[in-house]
């Protein structure tokens, strides 16, 4: 893997600045709530604006290769060093994850839950980006690990304290499930640490190094890691977590749950897992691409079981996250970067039906789908936003979603390096049904909640006019407005819509990051599986 | 002659430390330890300690069982426990399985021990050879520890004062109520 | 006639030497013992009105013994030896009597209004307790076997009477009781197992004793000397089987006695196995492994499984002292493994650091908090974030390291340990790190839920008013909230430790 040190200084810029604002933070009294939410978004757009940077001098012609590279010694002892830097896999989410994370402040401006306290809701986020960022571009695994673990505590307040009623339950099992995968994550990289010479944790040398260990101590390395991150994803077994999770989980936390923690996951298997431990990857791939499968089928069959609107978004989750764990257990390049760009548009996607779902929450002070009729007549532009957002996720071509699916579910007719053909394209079959469960229960959903009139115990209320409140009202007990879509959230939302039908009309775009990347990730592995 | 006098002591130790835990009256247990003391004394004249031998019954069963018994006869001797009540009912076999477990491994690890051991010289009975080889080691290799204990008497008397002192002051249950 | 090794010290009588003394060496226990006489007298002449001097006296004193260690440490010989290398003042040695001084003050810090308020005797404890840390600073020179326990009979003795300090309250007369009961008890099976040690090798002296002992041809009563001098001081660090004193000895004792019992205390017993185990028991490493690898299992295992079934915080944390225990363990287990010689004590120096900072500023929260709700449940710490934020958030800290979170102090620790064993590289290794790592999971489960209290119930009586810290606990607070931190951000400041953490060369002379 070759590096670039060029600009140094972006990653680390771009990863902790949003502890420079939490900084600030800590010393504005909790009264000052504008100004906290000034200096937050402040932040945020900072961090955003040095993302932009980033992508600005990001050298596309060589994005195999590992950009902005830092090496520093960290902890000698234990010879991990602080090594950073970003490829073709890494930006897109490194990016998605400040853009998220600054659209969602935006939207706490005005729709902050109601257990108050912005002072700390927003820290919390903020330390969330650092580690979410810093996932995305470190390269070692000590670093990478003490990321991954930075997000649990902000991710564990924010459920148990802004969530909803069974929100204490909820958290602790998001908690104790992570830190489960996570500990016999930490024993696998010890493991491989060790088998490899004890001579670093950096990415490079693992890389190079993994591949010759013996095939036997590598499916049992494999194991550990596939159990912290399929964890994370989350994968069929291990997924009862994530529909506790996001349905507690207060909006902003639903929204960046899906766009980027479950993300670190898969970047995990992509980062890490596959290309250390090629053989592992090989021996495993059958089982991740059955358990993929399982979870598209059980993901969308829970879906259409669901009665509460979050509910149904968050098993759509495991079904597309099934997709894009199938692509990646194809172990081509075909597949690897479907599951890369399933992995961003599930992102925008699902972040978008949670947002949705967010303020029909709170206005209707329910998601109950069988009390939310009507939406259209109600609120139009909501009405549609949802609308487009369940056409993008059940995978419409022109929409993002479409090419996280269609190019998995095609490699998996020919997975590489000698995997077992019959199984791929039996499971390809079942995958494929799996979409159409998917449209069916995204379109049901879209009818029962916006068509039809408005349910007796909303109607009579007619939709405020867009903009002339602006400062939301907190009227817990009773529904007298039901106004569409407020300025607020246009700003927060529009970005997600634009960029939805920008990657759906024109993939290429980021596919011609990634594509470097993977190819080589891909030939890497061809290496090391075909000599 | 050695045996004999070896068979002997250990059957002072013993069944004096035998009366001391089955006696019902404290008083009983207190001369059941002077026993136990006398015994060991006996087996360090035995290996020729003699100044052992005199400070184990000038110290021992002189002044700290004299003491124990000054104790038992100004608390009362009638304030005996009542040993019938037990919290845990499967604690007594436990600990009889225990015991006699730990004294059957024992036996059994110093029966196996003891053709390989081989025998340390005899001690030069002459004079007082025994005190110089203890203050030479006293005084050389652990003087620290010599010195320190001495620390641990302060804490003995600050302590047991403390404890037994009557209370003035106000004091709560603070903590924990 | 088993006195194999009189011929020696038969030979010294004729040529007696008195033996060198090197006064830096012994300065931070002289420091110590100048300041408990010191307060013993000033404490005698003192009105009831001005007792609190003594703690700010006794305080005073810790920070003198530190200043010799921190010569002793830059000038200078790195090893220095005393009576025939029975006492030894070494970078390892010297690391810990640095730990201990740092917890003692930090100790001093938490106890003062909990003393004052409650009308103790302040000047006797602070006695108590100097003389308690002097046979920690004594055990982490301590190379003989009969210097270790003197040393840990004078850190024992102390913590008995303290432990009772609040003589009206009968649960602390029960936990007074029940540690000197067994405490005693665990002192003579300890002494027992010693007594076999020299019987069967003729020396005290550690690395004799090490040097005596054939690997592979050990006798039957050295074997039990081994179980028994391991049993004895498993007693001290609270380790399953041996553990059942400490739940209500802890819940029974003064809060920051048992911070005490549970940080410096428990850490003298694991520097005192450290000794024993790497200087004297090298050999014997056929017996010692597996059985510290029981221990280290079930320590963990129970410690956590009964922590998750308390409601009481002091015995939430009585547990979970008991079970971070059993991780402190694990690293010993592959002694004498390969190279594992220094990344075994690395592991446990920085692990005992850390855990001194965490659990003392866990307990310095409890007493806090205690002073306002005077209840040890936890959910008397419900609502906690809403009236007292600075408290709550530094809980979290302390749960959190306790939790082995990162990028908090525990988590380095905890990957220390791991790493380390994981390093021996066999089965028994894998095994015990996977019981370790399933641990972990079961022991963020119970600190989550005092977090749970924390952040998410409500005040259970409805009294919201701000918490007033005394300037003293915030101090400690301050303390041990910014060591947790730090090692867990930039843990090269103290692995670096690891460097003239030289404990196994002594075995090569």
């Amino acid at each position: 893997m070759e590096i670039m040190t060029n600009d140094n200084w972006l990653l680390t810029v771009g990863t902790f600045l949003p502890l420079v604002g939490v900084l600030v933070m800590l010393f504005i009294p909790k009264a000052e709530e504008q100004l906290l939410k000034t200096v937050a978004v402040i932040t945020a757009g900072a961090t955003l604006a040095v993302g932009i940077l980033t992508l600005f001098r990001f050298d596309y012609g060589q994005a195999e290769k590992l950009q902005f590279f830092v090496d520093v010694t960290w902890i000698e002892v234990i010879r991990s060093n602080y090594t950073i830097g970003l490829d073709g896999i890494s930006l897109p989410l490194y990016f998605l994850s400040m853009v998220v994370t600054f659209l969602v402040i935006i939207y706490t401006w005005d729709n902050m839950p109601d257990a108050g306290n912005p002072k700390s809701f927003l820290i919390l986020m903020l330390v969330l980006q650092v580690g979410m960022a810093g996932t995305f571009v470190a390269q070692d695994l000590i670093l990478f690990f003490v990321f991954f673990e930075v997000v649990l505590l902000p991710m564990y307040f924010m459920i148990g304290v802004w969530g909803g009623e069974h929100r204490q339950y909820a958290s602790l099992k998001f908690f104790l499930y992570t830190m489960f995968g996570s500990a016999f994550m930490l024993v696998a990289f010890l493991a491989l640490f060790f088998q490899t010479g004890a001579e670093s944790f950096s990415f490079m040398h693992l890389v190079s190094a993994g591949g010759l260990i013996s095939n036997e101590v590598q499916v049992w390395i494999f194991a550990g890691m596939f159990l912290g991150f399929a964890v994370k994803v989350p994968m069929f077994p291990f997924h009862t977590w994530l529909p506790d999770a996001h349905t507690q989980a207060p909006t902003q936390g639903s929204v960046i749950l899906a766009a980027i923690l479950l993300k670190l996951g898969t970047y995990g298997f992509v980062r890490i897992a596959i290309p250390m431990l090629p053989e592992g990857a090989r021996a495993w791939a059958p089982v991740i691409a059955i358990l993929a499968v399982i979870g598209i089928i059980y993901g969308a069959l829970g879906c259409l079981a669901q009665t509460d609107m979050k509910r149904l978004i968050a098993f759509s989750s495991v079904a597309h996250m099934g997709f894009v764990m199938l692509g990646i257990s194809t172990l081509t390049t075909l597949g690897i970067n479907a599951a890369l760009f399933g992995m961003v548009a599930h992102g925008l996607i699902t972040g978008m039906l949670f947002f949705v779902a967010g303020s029909v929450k709170h206005r209707y002070h329910t998601l109950e789908i069988s009390r939310l009729s009507g939406m259209l007549k109600q609120m139009p532009r909501m009405g549609w936003i949802l609308g487009f957002a369940a056409m993008a996720s059940l995978g419409l071509p022109g929409l993002a979603g479409f090419w996280g699916e269609f190019p998995a579910i095609l490699a998996a007719y020919s997975p590489g390096f000698g995997l077992n053909v019959t199984l791929f394209r039996t499971l390809m079959v079942i995958a494929a049904v799996g979409t159409v469960l998917a449209a069916a229960y995204l379109l049901w959903l879209y009818q029962r909640t916006a068509f039809g009139e408005p349910s007796p115990e909303f109607s009579g209320q007619t939709p405020h006019p867009v903009g002339a409140g602006v400062n939301a009202d907190h009227h817990a007990d009773h529904h007298d407005e039901i106004r569409d879509v407020t300025p607020i959230e246009w700003i927060a939302w529009t970005p997600f819509l634009v960029a939805i039908v920008v990657f759906g009309v024109y993939p290429q775009l980021m596919f011609g990051v990634m594509d470097p990347a993977v190819s080589e990730l891909v030939a890497r592995l061809g290496e090391s599986l075909n000599p | 002659m050695e045996l004999l006098v070896f068979v002997a002591a250990s059957a002072m130790v013993l069944g004096g430390a035998l009366g001391v835990i089955l006696m019902r009256n404290p008083v009983h247990s207190a001369l059941g330890l002077v026993l136990t003391l006398f015994g060991v004394a006996v087996h360090f004249v035995a290996l020729e300690a003699h100044f052992l031998a005199a400070v184990q019954v000038i110290v021992y069963a002189g002044a700290i069982v004299v003491l124990f018994l000054f104790v038992i006869m100004l608390l009362g001797v009638d304030s005996a426990e009542d040993l019938k009540v037990d919290g845990l009912t499967i604690q007594r076999p436990l600990a009889a399985i225990i015991g006699i477990g730990t004294v059957a491994i024992v036996s059994v690890a110093v029966l196996r021990t003891r053709s390989t051991i081989a025998a340390g010289p005899a001690l030069e009975a002459s004079g007082d050879s025994n005190i110089r080889l203890l203050s030479r080691n006293l005084f050389s290799d652990q003087v620290l520890a010599f010195e320190i204990t001495s620390v641990l008497l302060i804490v003995a008397v600050a302590g047991t004062v403390l404890l037994t002192r009557k209370q003035s002051g106000p004091t709560g249950a603070r903590k924990g109520s | 006639m088993i006195f194999a090794g009189s011929q020696s010290v038969i030979a010294q009588i004729n040529q007696w030497v008195a033996p060198t003394i090197d006064w830096h060496a012994l300065a931070p226990e002289l420091v110590l013992i100048v300041g408990i006489n010191l307060v013993l007298f000033i404490d005698l002449s003192l009105g009831a009105a001005k007792k609190w001097a003594m703690a700010t006296l006794t305080g005073l004193v810790f920070l003198a013994a530190f200043i010799p260690v921190v010569t002793l440490a830059v000038i200078g010989d790195a090893s220095r030896e005393m009576f025939d290398g029975r006492y030894v003042v070494d970078g390892y040695s010297l690391i810990l009597k640095a730990i201990f001084l740092l917890a003692a003050y930090v100790l001093v810090l938490m106890s003062q209004n909990e003393l004052e308020e409650g009308g103790y005797y302040q000047g006797e404890f602070y006695v108590l307790m100097m003389c308690s840390v002097l046979g920690m600073v004594m055990m982490t020179s301590a190379r003989d076997l009969i210097a270790i326990f003197v040393a840990l009979e004078l850190l024992s003795i102390p913590a008995y009477m303290m432990a009772a300090w609040r003589k009206r309250d009968s649960r602390s007369n029960e936990a007074g009781v029940k540690y000197y009961l067994l405490g005693v008890f665990a002192s003579a099976v300890l002494l027992y197992g010693m007594s076999f040690l020299y019987g069967t090798t003729g020396s005290t002296k550690l690395t004799d004793i090490g040097a005596s002992l054939v690997d592979g041809d050990l006798l039957g009563l050295q074997v039990l000397a081994v179980v028994f001098v391991l049993g004895g001081l498993a007693f001290k660090i609270s380790a399953v089987p041996f553990h059942s004193w400490a739940p209500d000895t802890y819940e029974g004792a003064p809060t920051p006695v048992t911070a005490f019992l549970s940080v410096a205390s428990k850490a003298a017993g694991f520097v005192a196995l450290m000794s024993i185990v790497m200087l004297a028991l090298a050999p014997a490493n056929s017996v010692v492994r597996p059985m510290l690898w029981v221990l280290a299992a079930l320590t963990m295992t129970v410690g956590n499984v009964m922590a998750l079934r308390q409601t009481n915080i002091v015995r939430m944390l009585a547990y979970s002292s008991v079970s971070q225990g059993g991780f402190i363990l694990m690293p010993l287990v592959v002694i004498g493994t390969g190279n594992a010689g220094d990344s075994v004590l690395r592991a446990v120096i920085v692990y005992l650091l850390i855990y001194a900072f965490m659990n003392l500023g866990a307990f310095s929260i409890v007493i806090a908090v205690a002073r306002r709700t005077r209840s040890g449940e936890i959910t008397s710490f419900g609502g906690l974030f809403g009236y007292a934020p600075g408290l709550a958030v530094l809980m979290t800290i302390f749960m959190a390291s306790l939790a082995g979170i990162p990028p908090l102090g525990g988590w380095i620790a905890k990957f220390n340990v791991f790493k380390t064993v994981l390093d021996a590289g066999d089965t028994a290794a894998y095994v015990l790190a996977l019981i370790g790592a399933v641990n972990t999971v079961i022991a963020a489960a119970y600190y989550m839920r005092v977090l749970r209290q924390v952040w998410m119930a409500p005040a259970p009586d409805g009294d919201v008013s701000p918490i007033k810290v005394p300037s003293s606990i915030q101090a400690a607070l301050a303390i041990t909230a910014v060591g947790t931190v730090l090692l867990g951000v930039l843990p090269g400041l103290v692995l670096r430790f690891g460097d003239i953490t030289d404990l196994t060369g002594a075995l090569a002379r």
